[in-house]
């Protein structure tokens, strides 16, 4: 569900690729490059733009995001053409 | 309009002489949401699994009969979506456009309402005879989510049945509900995506189809803006022309949709990490992720390991009894036809079925830990190292499905996605010692190791690992010359597993096993045992089969092989187990006494290079069978023959002569 408190929330405005956020850092989907195939995959999944995710486990370079209800495993090419907007996070609010 | 009588738990009375005739439900839901589960809940041992014609998709058919009528049920393919782009998508709404099933059952994950409701919203845009099974409600009640059943089902316009796929009860409300919506179709409204700013574009290109392609115009109309192949191809005939580049909004458009919807009805009541997201904070975290995995691993061939011999003993005695009362019935009977049936037909069954406790309990493991939702979390630790070796993440279940059976490991590589890839994944899997070559492997070096004996046979699983990977690296690298393909799945939350679920699908992939235990395997038993005992009165050195390991000696003696050891390699072509009891014989014992006897016959090096030999050595008869079958194609099929061989007899020479060369003798 979308957490309206976490959208009040955005300072940093940068887009950056899904890839450079690092564990519980959250975004909402700017943008997605790449082919047909992987947008449409990524759609039907759940990733559009306008969505809200956030990175919740990485492992070995892989990215876990929680959307919505579910959790999506994402490659690091996949994470690199999701470029999101940085959201800071409400417990530390830093960025990097 | 809908019924009226009460929808309670009591089973109307359905039958009319007037409405009899077989009803057929096609069930329609992504992977993950206890499809399968709801499957066999509904039919149990009731099904058949085939394959959709000419593609390489599994299709599951079940029976059942309620309420005094026939129900068929077609198990559709795990979907997201509706296009064009994937098999499974197109076979489905085929299935449900061409074979017209009275009603599609469409399951919800209501634990992952958002992302299920968009497949349901393109499948109301194909048909509005569906009904919606809203699945795992446990789940998204432990997950801390409110949803209104009732709310939803006015806002889709279709029935919608809260259940867990478990429960007998709930899955008896399912099927009150289906008969309503068949006896009585609802009348209501079925709710239709808003696609904004596209709908007049939808409303033109509706009119200009005049209702031509196979599917429901407006379908077909929102498919055509998004750039769906097949639709497109269908309106270049009518001359029709789409607009493009709207794909992408029309998404959008959904999902707007969608949020809409379950904004009203879901209400998310606990706040707070679940706990999959505790469970998967530990289990996937860089400290304790890899550990984690390597301790299941070891635990699922441990259990296997230490079990399967209590079973295994048992096993043995049965067919030791059943040949002694088949010696005494066919006293009378020429020489031949006792040779035939026991030492052909029951000790090549018996041979086999000696297999099927550690091949059980394998499975059962397996699944266990497919269902739980841990096995895609093993995918996704392992996707990156894996990739660097040219394999995704996701090819270690057909690997890991391999160490079982390798008939199952070429039949899971069905879950990769791209043709070459599947193709790679099925040419490295003989390379995978199988459960029946472990069976060996434990045995010999048993026999010549004693303490270290499972140092050994995990020190040889490991090399062999390695040069899979090798070979794997290789293979893409100057084969198939493509990417590895990005990891792009859905982590299921955790679930506690169903039993049923679990049983159903390790017997299905023992079904595999069995099966060649009953065809193949009694036929090459008959041929081999034939081999081996003609000419009449000659010794098994000198019948057929001895004189084609003789002409095999000059290579294999490289490797240290004398001639029992090379024509018990022969036999392991039909089955991997019968190495060991051709070698029984030919060293003229019972299987019980070989681990005796091979110490003396061999040396511990020639043992070492006789398992490296059978771990890398051509596939079993069945597993070749299954690589042309999913490969359709003779060429690799035969090049994983060459391969597999030129690999073994490689790595055998090079080990044995290295060893010599060190002087372990």
């Amino acid at each position: 569900m979308l957490n309206l408190s976490m959208l009040n929330n955005i300072k940093d405005d940068e887009v950056v690729p899904l890839l450079f956020l690092k564990v519980g850092e959250g975004g909402i989907v700017e943008e997605i490059r790449g082919g047909k195939g992987v947008i449409h995959r990524l759609n039907s999944l759940g990733i559009i733009p306008g969505l809200h995710l956030t990175v919740a486990h990485i492992s070995f370079g892989l990215l876990a995001v929680k959307v919505n209800g579910g959790k999506v495993a994402l490659g690091r090419g996949v994470a690199l053409k999701i470029l999101v907007r940085k959201i800071i996070k409400r417990t530390n609010g830093e960025g990097g | 309009m809908k019924s009226c009588h009460d929808s309670g738990a009591d089973i109307p009375m359905l039958v009319s002489p007037d409405k009899e005739g077989s009803i057929r439900i096609a069930l329609a839901g992504s992977p993950n949401v206890g499809k399968s589960t709801l499957f066999n809940s509904l039919c149990g041992l009731k099904q058949h699994v085939g394959n959709w014609p000419g593609k390489t998709v599994e299709k599951k058919e079940g029976k059942l009969s309620y309420g005094g009528r026939e129900i068929e049920i077609i198990d559709l393919p795990g979907i997201y979506s509706l296009s064009a782009l994937s098999a499974e998508e197109l076979i489905s709404r085929d299935y449900i456009v061409e074979e017209k099933p009275n009603l599609v059952v469409n399951t919800v994950d209501a634990s992952n309402l958002e992302r299920n409701l968009l497949l349901t919203m393109e499948l109301l845009e194909l048909t509005p005879r569906v009904i919606v099974a809203l699945n795992m409600m446990d789940l998204a009640i432990a997950e801390g989510y409110k949803i209104s059943a009732k709310e939803l089902e006015e806002l889709l316009g279709v029935r919608v049945v809260p259940i867990v796929a478990t429960k007998r009860e709930d899955i008896q409300n399912l099927l009150v509900a289906i008969f309503e919506e068949i006896e009585h179709p609802s009348s209501s409204k079925v709710a239709m995506v808003d696609y904004e700013e596209e709908e007049e574009t939808i409303q033109e290109l509706t009119r200009a189809m005049g209702g031509h392609p196979p599917y429901p115009p407006r379908f077909a109309a929102v498919k055509a803006l998004e750039e769906d192949e097949i639709v497109l191809g269908h309106l270049k005939l009518e001359g029709v022309i789409a607009p493009i580049g709207r794909a992408q909004k029309m998404s959008q458009y959904r999902h707007n949709f969608v949020e809409g919807i379950v904004d009203r009805v879901l209400e998310k009541i606990r706040k707070g990490e679940s706990f999959t997201d505790r469970f998967d904070r530990i289990v996937l975290s860089p400290l304790l992720g890899i550990p984690i995995l390597l301790g299941t691993l070891f635990s699922l061939f441990y259990l296997t390991f230490n079990l399967s011999p209590y079973f295994q003993k048992s096993i043995e005695e049965g067919f030791s009894a059943l040949s002694g009362y088949l010696k005494t019935i066919l006293t009378g009977a020429p020489y031949w036809l006792q040779g035939l049936i026991i030492d052909g037909i029951l000790a090549g069954v018996g041979g086999v079925m000696i297999f099927l406790p550690l091949i059980t309990i394998f499975f059962l493991l397996f699944s266990l830990l497919e269902n739980s939702g841990y096995l895609s979390r093993i995918a996704f630790l392992l996707d990156r190292l894996m990739g660097l070796v040219g394999l995704q993440g996701k090819v270690f279940f057909s690997f890991l499905m391999g160490y079982g059976c390798n008939i199952a490991g070429v039949m899971a590589t069905r879950i990769l996605d791209k043709e070459e890839d599947r193709i790679l994944a099925v040419l490295l899997n003989p390379l995978i010692p199988c459960g029946a070559r472990l069976g060996v492997m434990a045995l010999v070096a048993g026999a010549f190791f004693g303490q270290k004996a499972t140092l050994v046979v995990v020190a040889l699983i490991l090399l062999d690992l390695l040069l899979l990977f090798i070979v794997g690296a290789l293979f893409r690298k100057y084969i198939f010359k493509t990417e590895v393909p990005q990891m792009l799945m859905e982590l299921p939350l955790y679930h506690l597993p169903h039993f049923k679920t679990i049983l159903i699908f390790s017997l299905d992939r023992i079904k595999a096993f069995l099966y060649r235990a009953g065809t193949v395997i009694v036929v090459l038993s008959v041929i081999v045992w034939a081999l081996a005992s003609f000419p009449p009165g000659a010794t098994l050195s000198e019948s057929i089969l001895g004189q084609v390991g003789s002409i095999l000696l000059p290579v294999t003696r490289l490797m240290g092989f004398d001639r029992e050891l090379t024509t018990s390699l022969l036999t392991g072509l039909v089955a991997k187990e019968a190495t060991l009891s051709t070698l029984a014989v030919l060293y003229g014992t019972g299987e019980e006494g070989l681990a005796a006897i091979l110490p003396l016959r061999i040396s511990p090096l020639v043992a070492l290079v006789y398992l490296i030999v059978t771990i890398l050595y051509i596939p079993c008869i069945a597993t070749i069978a299954s690589i042309y079958r999913e490969t359709r194609s003779l060429k690799w099929t035969l090049f994983t023959i060459t391969y597999n061989l030129f690999l073994a007899t490689g790595m055998g020479i090079t080990v044995y002569q290295l060893g010599v060369l060190l002087g372990w003798r």
